[in-house]
């Protein structure tokens, strides 16, 4: 496996090119296929081959969601050509930036892979069929509409006489269309929502697959890096002299201030060699005053903050006059840690540095930010920044930029021509992130004598980082990731008070799986089962009285259908449960304003506590709204299950800060679930609407964790609103 | 300069001979489908089998492998009709696929044992982490090995 030398103005990378494409050409090019010619391309996304294989680009990274086979079938959909010739392969980031942003935006965040490529894919791919059919009609001197297009083929269909899609690509890429065809609607599709094995399942089970972790040229060097170990320290020196002497190293390398982090590289030429320099090295921090040093101190101001007016977001009805008069008050606090994403892959980041030419080899969410860091770190222009994304061990919004890109340019300027691959350690890797954002939700409701709300006052306060924006029916300047979800309110209550504190704590902070949500819908969906139990009525029929009762929320009936699905699903309330065991649910639809798609994705599950306190989920339910339909149902499957996993997992984890310093070092102390975690019964069901669903790789993650706590309070009676569940004791008696 | 079995194949790796199998596998012998994910003995991303039991390569010094044979996946994979990784492919199990070489050579250590294992043996047995969640397709893909044993397939 050790690579030839490769350079990236090959832009057959991943494919064609001997180490990392090979696995890829022998999941999709059917064996024997000969290029005899030159290839073309219809656009910047497809490149016709003599031989009919059918490059398409894919505009989004590759991060477990399967978008190299659901966005390629975006395209075959359109373009007609046989499945078995779709080879997908990364796009070029450089011709992107060059090229007035060609492929949309290759940030692969927010669960938009198929949402930003849909519409634009099955374009490229009907305009490339047209082509080809225009193409094929002037060589038989037919009108077009004679012409038809199937598996690579096109048939002239009064004579019966054919042509491939390698035969006439060379005509088809000067020809140019009146205008653009129309595209196909969901009901004529028939590659898209089916479910379509991955073209990626075999290189990845058999080892083949590469990552940048992978990478390797021959002439390579290794580093390995020593952060802050405290969120306040910045680096003041580091000895270097005991680890030179060590076998194959071969320099020690400053980053401070590099990449927004503080610390040292040491160079060698292997990683563990690396390493093992650094282990040897002593560093001295000096500390200055940046961050917080406690979390669990500001999770009490956050607290404190939640109890006083924030900035309004909802203000419905007269809070203040039904708060008075109502005969039953609720008053709860919710409250979740940060969290970190520790995907399997550490960050990783290889460069080579010419001056004329930066070449970096990167695993990367975003890899725009990741070319304009390259340029910012290494002053070069855009032009001779050269970035080939790879296959990413786990997304999650842990990779879209954690400084790696800096500071392999500035260890790769230390050794000009050589290309170096620095490797975070673990350690490093939780220790210094851009955490998921504490959350804190102070809830107060009435109840009239019938059990039904006739106010409510939410008060949220989260920590944030970037820019305010105008949200909810207020316009409120708030940050848009902390008041997700709680800006609009589905559930009808005739006063509603929600407001929101932006807090800026100075912990780094930014993108998890689902941000603002997670916290929102944690505080809302236990508060309503609170709600619903104090007013003595089953969670999931108060809850559909709710929303009926005068709501004006516009997608209030898909969230009844829903519950109604998931009460089918769940076998809801079919049971007598015996004490230990319950039952509970959890909704929402990951709003956002002014969509008009939506992904409602309802979650049930049943738990059984033991008298020790020893938790087990036995098992869940998902309804997920497929709308007008799914690209790939196998993909969603996939990554639905998977959200299970993570968000039941979420229930013991926390990210603390203690003196400054992040607690958690590896796996041993960030739990993550492991497979006699999971249920052992995991459904799923889609409800269809009119709508598209707005994406898949982050709804379900809010849901579980309210599910569990609803249900823990059904079988023991205790009531969670604190995360992660060690802080609660769940023994009964 | 130690030398390592690896695959069938003899390898002169230049490693000190504390350096875990794993960053000898992967820098030295170019191994990469062996993964790193946490270093320390948690994650089983890095599982090889050292004459035919599973060990997790990252808490294992090369010189504990020396006279030892050492399977990677690319050994396993190399058969072409391994049962393990013919499931793996049928149930599309892999999501980001990185903890997916570790998963595979866990559970061929597993049934080399337990040929016909229950859920719970599954659970016992695969202690390995995917972070992106795959535990599902992960059991059933063991159960289908288990029944390509039964029908007479070879691990
Ligand atoms: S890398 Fe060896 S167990 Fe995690
Ligand atoms: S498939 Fe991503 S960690 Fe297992």
């Amino acid at each position: 496996m050790s690579g030839a030398p490769q350079s990236l103005d090959r832009r057959r990378f991943v494919i064609g090119a001997g180490l990392v494409g090979a696995a890829f050409a022998v999941a999709a090019t059917p064996v024997g296929a000969q290029n005899s010619g030159a290839p073309v391309e219809l656009g910047p996304w497809i490149e016709i081959h003599p031989d009919d294989t059918v490059i398409i680009r894919i505009g989004k990274s590759e991060i477990g969601q399967g978008v190299f086979t659901s966005n390629a079938m975006m395209v075959c959909e359109e373009l007609r050509c046989d499945w078995k010739h779709a080879r997908p392969e990364f796009v070029d980031p450089r011709r992107h930036m060059l090229g007035k942003l060609v492929y949309g935006r290759l940030e692969t965040t927010a669960a938009s892979s198929a949402r930003d490529g849909r519409e634009i894919l099955q374009q490229v791919g009907a305009s490339a069929r047209e082509r080809l059919k225009a193409a094929a009609a002037a060589q038989w001197n037919v009108p077009i509409a004679e012409v038809e297009a199937k598996d690579s083929v096109l048939t002239h269909q009064p004579t019966g006489r054919s042509l491939r899609f390698g035969e006439v690509a060379t005509d088809a890429a000067s020809v140019k269309l009146d205008g653009e065809p129309k595209i196909k609607t969901p009901d004529q599709f028939t590659l898209m929502g089916t479910r379509v094995a991955r073209l990626d399942s075999a290189m990845k089970a058999r080892g083949e697959a590469i990552y940048s972790v992978d990478f390797r040229l021959p002439d390579m060097l290794f580093a390995s890096l020593r952060m802050r170990p405290n969120l306040n320290a910045a680096l003041k020196s580091y000895d270097f002299e005991a680890a030179r002497a060590l076998p194959g190293v071969l320099g020690a390398v400053d980053l401070r201030g590099v990449g927004g982090q503080e610390g040292v590289a040491i160079v060698a030429n292997s990683w563990w060699r690396a390493e093992s320099a650094l282990k040897k090295t002593p560093i001295e921090w000096s500390v200055e005053k940046r961050a917080p040093e406690s979390s669990a101190a500001t999770l009490a101001r956050a607290g404190e903050i939640a109890d006083t007016r924030g900035l309004a977001l909802i203000a419905d009805g007269d809070a203040a006059a039904a708060f008075a008069g109502a005969a039953k008050k609720f008053d709860a606090r919710y409250e979740t840690p940060m969290l970190t994403h520790a995907g399997m892959e550490t960050v990783n980041c290889a460069a080579r540095y010419t001056p004329d030419r930066l070449e970096l080899w990167v695993g990367t969410q975003s890899p725009e930010t990741a070319m304009k860091s390259a340029a910012k770190a290494s002053g070069l222009p855009m032009e001779k920044i050269f970035l080939q994304n790879f296959f990413l061990g786990g997304g999650f919004g842990g990779r879209a930029g954690r400084g790696e890109i800096e500071q392999a340019v500035k260890i790769a300027m230390a050794f000009p021509g050589k290309p170096v691959k620095l490797i975070w350690p673990r350690e490093e890797e939780m220790r210094t992130n851009a955490y998921h954002p504490f959350g804190v939700t102070r809830c107060e409701a009435e109840l009239d004598a019938e059990g039904k709300p006739v106010a409510i006052k939410l008060v949220k306060a989260g920590d944030v980082t970037g820019e305010p924006q105008a949200i909810g029916p207020l316009k409120a300047v708030v940050n848009g990731q902390n008041s997700r979800s709680i800006y609009d309110l589905p559930y009808g209550v005739p006063a509603a008070l929600v407001d929101i504190h932006d807090m800026r704590t100075g912990f780094p902070v930014g993108i998890w799986r689902s941000v603002g949500d997670y916290h929102n819908v944690f505080a809302i969906e236990c508060f309503v089962d609170e709600l619903a139990r104090g007013a003595g009525a089953d969670p999931l029929a108060y809850r559909k009285a709710l929303l009926a009762a005068g709501t004006k929320y516009w997608n209030r009936d898909h969230w009844i259908a829903a519950l109604d699905m998931l009460a089918k699903a769940a076998r809801w309330g079919a049971d007598t449960l015996p004490r230990g065991t319950g039952m509970g649910l959890a909704i929402s639809d990951h709003r956002r304003p002014g969509r008009t798609d939506s992904s409602i994705c309802a979650v049930a599950v049943q738990v059984t506590v033991a008298k020790d306190g020893a938790l087990k989920v036995d098992r869940a339910h998902v309804v997920f709204e497929s709308g007008l339909g799914l690209i790939n149902p196998l993909v969603v499957e996939q990554q639905l299950r998977g959200q299970m996993s993570w968000a039941l997992g979420s229930l013991w984890q926390e990210v603390s800060v203690e003196n400054g310093e992040v607690r958690q070092k590896n796996f041993g102390d960030y739990p993550v679930p492991r497979m006699s975690d999971i249920p052992a019964e995991i459904t799923i069901d889609y409800l269809k609407t009119d709508r598209w669903n707005q994406g898949v790789g982050e709804m379900l993650v809010p849901m579980p964790p309210a599910a569990v706590c609803n249900a823990i309070h059904a079988a023991i009676g205790k009531r969670i609103r604190t995360l992660p569940l060690r802080r609660s004791d769940l023994t009964w008696t | 300069m130690p030398t390592l079995s690896i695959n069938g194949v003899k390898h002169d790796l230049d490693v000190e001979l504390d350096t875990p199998l794993l960053w000898a596998l992967r820098d030295a012998a170019g191994l990469t489908g062996t993964k790193y994910g946490c270093g320390v003995a948690q994650c089983g991303a890095c599982t090889v089998h050292i004459d035919g039991r599973a060990a997790r390569s990252c808490a294992t010094p090369v010189e504990a492998a020396v006279g030892a044979e050492i399977t990677t996946i690319e050994g396993v994979a190399a058969r072409g009709d391994h049962p393990v990784v013919a499931a793996w492919i049928e149930r599309d199990v892999p999501q980001c696929g990185y903890c997916q070489p570790g998963q595979i050579m866990a559970a061929c250590a597993l049934l080399a044992e337990n040929a016909a294992p229950s859920d719970a043996d599954i659970d016992d047995g695969m202690q390995n982490i995917c972070r992106c969640g795959c535990y599902a397709d992960i059991r059933a893909a063991v159960h289908a090995a288990a029944a390509a044993l039964k029908a007479g397939a070879k691990l």
